[in-house]
């Protein structure tokens, strides 16, 4: 039935999957530190019943498989509320990363194929023998109708047995069951119908009962047994002699309960129907070559997501098969369900907490849980109900249907056809279900009601979902509109106006409102890649054998979500770094007097423009001696340039490329993507990432990082005529500088004492107009007068030159190809409001591509030798 | 059995439940021999009283209704006791009937139920 063209909506299963998988991965940490808590048992059932029932309606059965078996396993838990144990944790966690490779590989390879389902039943496998494991033998079988084999043996006549129940009867279900303990008492039941796990369901049992008993008691007997339970009003019996193979159904007549609901699905067409009928089709009605049909329908309890299946149904009906003219629950009410679906906390909300506990809330879920898989319809067709029978069980995983003509208001009531028919996929269930359940009934959860409690919830949490594709196309209109109302403001400088200007200051309330509305969307908090954390370190430091405690703070911190997943894999690896290469073995934290558990802080703050996250640990650190060994091993400094640096700068040599100081490979870090990976990484992110290490207390990286990149303040600069951008918050000082007396030389490097620290002066010019310039003296090209913007790259001050300043705007921040961006030394390219563009500056990659050029390292370190350097000033 | 003779034991958390029903079951003879306030309660008393019938509440502090009676089918496996159970809790009274429960009454009371319940119970 399902084909695979639920594509279109993969991307929207796999991102509420991941989310949910991710809350389980979770709730499963939560459950390991407390095995007991039946909430969070509770919890877990539910994410992996959420996930079953949306794998199922997309088509995936490998994680179908394995989720129910997870399920089921925690059903166990949730309904002998016994601690669980740290095995079964272990597997379901297991079983959790399954479903994520599984999932992982459905997506990369478009399908559910046989790899998976190998995997999900491996899995499965082995906790369904956990399963096995855990149940009593005697507690686990189900009660099941004694099969008629047993009785062949016995010669006891059989006897047909009809109960009724009084009209008031309350928990007719109940009744039912205490029917059937007598009958147990007096014979063998063979057959009960309702069967007897229908028996909480009201609408079915409220008929009455039938049975067939085989006992060798009189009549009278029974009876009596039977009238001594309460609500019995009417017993039946009949004996009958045939074999119980030949013992046809027994089909309970259809009591009609309520009478004016059924009378309007079953003879005339209510008038507010026939009211949605146009002139034609009335017409063709009467001609009889359009018929209209009542359909009631119920899905197999299997049936996964009958919302989904009952919208499509609609909907497919409409466009092939005629037109629905009404349907409980409406395709508005089936919508609203399918996003979310009736919840166990839907059902259970008016019934106090006290009973829920105790009861597991069974039977509010049962009814509504029934409700479901029920769906009615009123259609009109060209066509009898052959067509609809058809239709239907091509259309749908029916359990039952039931169709009837209906007749046009007017006249007659006795009139003609009541076309009535049946399919039963199940041999079970063989009476009809009566036409009430549309009524409230305070003991059956009505539909609507269902619905309300839903559309309730939904109000309480509003959440949507976007696809962040038009996130991103709205984020790129809200910029048109800043660069257009900074347009405006340009034209209102030239032409003043007073009406214009009021009417620009109330655009720009707007527009600013808007924007930081729509970043504010785009921010998600750190914590959905912090969460992934715990998780990954239990892992890990098993492997290892290190005991590590890991400590989040500032999980609230929010970030631009362009920047998580991009972040999640950076993280991922420091993480590992520190775990591995960072925190000693057990032996030898014992062995340092520290306490035997490691520790990895994450941080994450938020100050300006700017996320900043620092991962700590309090391992050996880094020792620069041994770096220094490795860098001279590897070549990347001479001995001589050894001598020169500091601890620092030695320890920063990690960040140069091919560098890795594991002595030894293992699995996790060492993998060849050195720091120098992370560090180009970040950069390209427009952050920014520093070391601290002091030996043996502990190593701490700083990551900072832009909070968002589509919108940021900057300063417009001019060189050589052409616009340029930085951003501000990268801005540390603008000094206006006259050469002549400011400026001094060493060698190429020109530099400005500010504050009596010497700062290496960098010339825009060289590097933004590439022709001219770059063997040319850096000092000659340096104008009389210029400004200095001073920036921090790697904690150290340097100078910009440039010519001259336009101003500062907002600016929004568009990609520009490879190609146009100037070997990294532009971030972006910005649009002004009179249609002129300007490049942002990476200012972290142009003094990166300046210390490369200008063999900056023979100064040694400069900040040791002002003095010297205000001698040389003059030159 | 007498009604006079037919002694009865109420279990219910709530006074007013309790009174409700020991005023229906007085006014029609039946002779209440003790009140219980919870399902500890509840197995004390009975294991005093002995009572023919016993009313137990479903939902009740210290120990539920449910437990209470299987704790006291075990002493008695021919108790016969009645749940009075809250409209909605067709489970549990499924499962305090498989538990060994004779019989149910919800709440609110109608007398003519609870007597008749008590009747079909003593007999």
């Amino acid at each position: 039935m399902r084909s695979n063209n639920n594509e279109e909506y993969w991307d929207l299963f796999f991102d509420e999957v991941n989310s949910h998988l991710e809350s389980l991965t979770q709730q499963m940490q939560a459950l390991e530190l407390n095995p007991g808590n039946l909430s969070i048992i509770r919890e877990i059932f539910r994410l992996v019943h959420t996930i079953k029932g949306m794998a199922a309606t997309i088509g995936f059965n490998s994680v179908v498989k394995l989720c129910h078996k997870m399920e089921e396993l925690f059903d166990f838990y949730r309904q002998n509320s016994q601690p669980v144990s740290q095995e079964i944790i272990n597997c379901q966690v297991q079983a959790t990363d399954g479903l994520f490779k599984i999932l992982e590989y459905i997506l990369a390879n478009g399908e559910d194929s046989s790899v998976c389902l190998t995997l999900a039943e491996s899995m499965s496998n082995s906790l369904e023998k956990e399963l096995n494991n855990l149940q009593n033998p005697q507690t686990t079988k189900e009660y099941k109708n004694k099969s008629p084999e047993n009785t062949q043996s016995k010669p006891e006549k059989r006897i047909q047995i009809k109960v009724k129940f009084a009209q008031d009867c309350q928990m007719p279900g109940v009744r039912a069951f205490l029917a059937t303990q007598v009958l147990e008492k007096t014979g063998l039941l063979l057959q009960s119908n309702p069967p007897k796990d229908q028996f909480l369901d009201n609408n079915i049992v409220s008929n009455g009962l039938t049975a067939v008993l085989s006992s060798d008691k009189s009549l009278n007997q029974i009876k009596e047994g039977l009238f001594r339970i309460c609500d019995v009003i009417d017993v039946e019996l009949e004996e009958n002699f045939s074999s119980p193979e030949q013992t046809p159904p027994e089909i309970v007549e259809n009591k009609i309960i309520n009478s004016e609901v059924k009378e309007i699905y079953q003879k005339k067409c209510p008038d507010y129907i026939a009211e949605k009928l146009t002139p034609d089709q009335k017409e063709n009605l009467i001609k009889d070559e359009l018929k209209i049909f009542y359909i009631d329908l119920s899905l197999i309890e299997e049936a996964e997501s009958p919302e989904q299946q009952f919208s499509n149904l609609f909907n497919n009906i409409n466009d092939y098969l005629g037109q629905i003219l009404d349907s409980e629950p409406s395709l508005s009410v089936l919508k609203i369900r399918q996003n979310s679906p009736p919840s166990q906390e839907s059902a259970k909300t008016n019934i106090n907490k006290r009973i829920n506990e105790i009861l597991d809330n069974e039977i509010t879920e049962f009814n509504a849980h029934k409700q479901r898989y029920r769906f009615q319809f009123i259609l009109v067709i060209k066509g009898d109900y052959q067509n609809i029978l058809d239709f239907l069980s091509d259309a749908c995983e029916l359990h039952k249907v039931e169709v009837k003509e209906m007749e046009l208001a007017d006249e007659t009531n006795n009139a003609s056809t009541t076309n009535f028919t049946q399919i039963n996929n199940s041999a079970k269930n063989q009476e009809n279900e009566p036409v009430n359940n549309i009524t409230l009934n305070s003991n059956n959860q009505p539909t609507g009601e269902v619905a309300n409690i839903v559309k309730q919830n939904d109000i309480k949490t509003s959440f949507v979902r976007v696809n962040l594709a038009s996130l991103d196309s709205l984020m790129n209109s809200v910029g048109e509109l800043v660069i257009n109302h900074n347009r405006l403001k340009l034209i209102l400088d030239e032409t003043p106006n007073a009406q214009l200007r009021s009417i620009i200051q109330y655009l720009n309330q707007v527009t600013t409102k808007i924007q930081q509305l729509v970043m504010g969307v785009r921010m998600v908090p750190i914590n959905q890649v912090f969460n992934r954390f715990p998780r990954f370190i239990r892992d890990i430091s098993r492997e290892l054998k290190k005991d590590i405690n890991l400590v989040l703070e500032g999980e609230e911190t929010e970030i631009d979500r362009l920047m998580i997943d991009e972040l999640n894999d950076i993280l991922i690896h420091l993480v590992r770094n520190a775990m591995d290469h960072g925190l000693e073995t057990m032996n030898e934290r014992m062995r340092k007097g520290k306490s035997q558990q490691g520790q990895i802080k994450m941080q994450a703050h938020a100050q300006g423009n700017h996320v900043f996250i620092t991962i700590s640990d309090d391992g050996r650190g880094i020792d620069p001696e041994i770096v220094k060994k490795k860098a001279l091993a590897k070549g990347l400094i001479t001995e001589e340039e050894a001598s020169l640096l500091s601890n620092k700068e030695i320890i920063n040599l990690i960040f140069s490329s091919g560098f890795s100081t594991a002595e030894t490979v293992s699995n996790l870090s060492g993998r060849g993507v050195g720091m120098d990976v992370v560090k180009s990484k970040i950069n390209s992110l427009g952050g920014q990432i520093t070391l601290q290490s002091v030996i043996g207390e502990g190593t701490s990286l700083k990551l900072s990082i832009p909070s968002t990149i589509s919108i940021i303040q900057a300063l417009i600069i001019n060189i050589q005529d052409g616009l340029y951008t930085i951003p501000l918050s990268e801005i540390r000082e603008i000094i206006s500088v006259e050469k002549k007396k400011q400026i001094y030389s060493i060698g190429n490097c020109n530099l400005l004492n500010v504050a009596g620290q010497s700062v290496p002066l960098i010339n825009l010019r060289k590097y933004l107009c590439t022709d001219e310039g770059l063997n040319v003296n850096d000092l000659d090209y340096i104008p009389d007068n210029c400004l200095v913007i001073t920036i921090n790259s790697d904690d150290k001050v340097y100078g910009l030159i440039v010519e001259s300043l336009i101003g500062q705007q907002e600016v929004v921040i568009k990609p520009i190809s490879q190609k146009a961006n100037l070997k990294g030394l532009v971030n972006g390219a910005t649009v002004f409001g009179d249609g002129r563009v300007a490049m942002i500056l990476n200012t972290d990659q142009i003094v990166r591509f300046y210390l490369n050029n200008e063999d900056f390292k023979h100064f040694g370190d400069l900040d040791n030798d002002i003095d010297d350097l205000s001698v040389l000033s003059g030159i | 059995m007498s009604r006079k003779a037919t002694s009865i034991l109420i279990v219910d958390d709530a006074l007013f439940m309790r009174t409700v029903l020991k005023d229906i079951l007085n006014k029609n003879g039946y002779n209440v021999v003790g009140e219980a306030t919870n399902g500890i309660e509840a197995i004390e008393k009975y294991q005093e009283l002995n009572p023919d019938i016993t009313t137990m509440d479903i939902t009740m502090p210290e120990l539920d209704g449910i437990e209470a009676l299987k704790k006291i089918i075990e002493i008695n496996n021919n108790a016969r006791i009645i749940m009075c159970s809250a409209m909605g809790q067709q489970g549990i009274v499924m499962e305090a009937i498989k538990s060994g429960a004779c019989d149910f009454i919800v709440k609110p009371f109608q007398p003519d139920r609870v007597l008749k319940a008590i009747e079909k119970a003593s007999s």
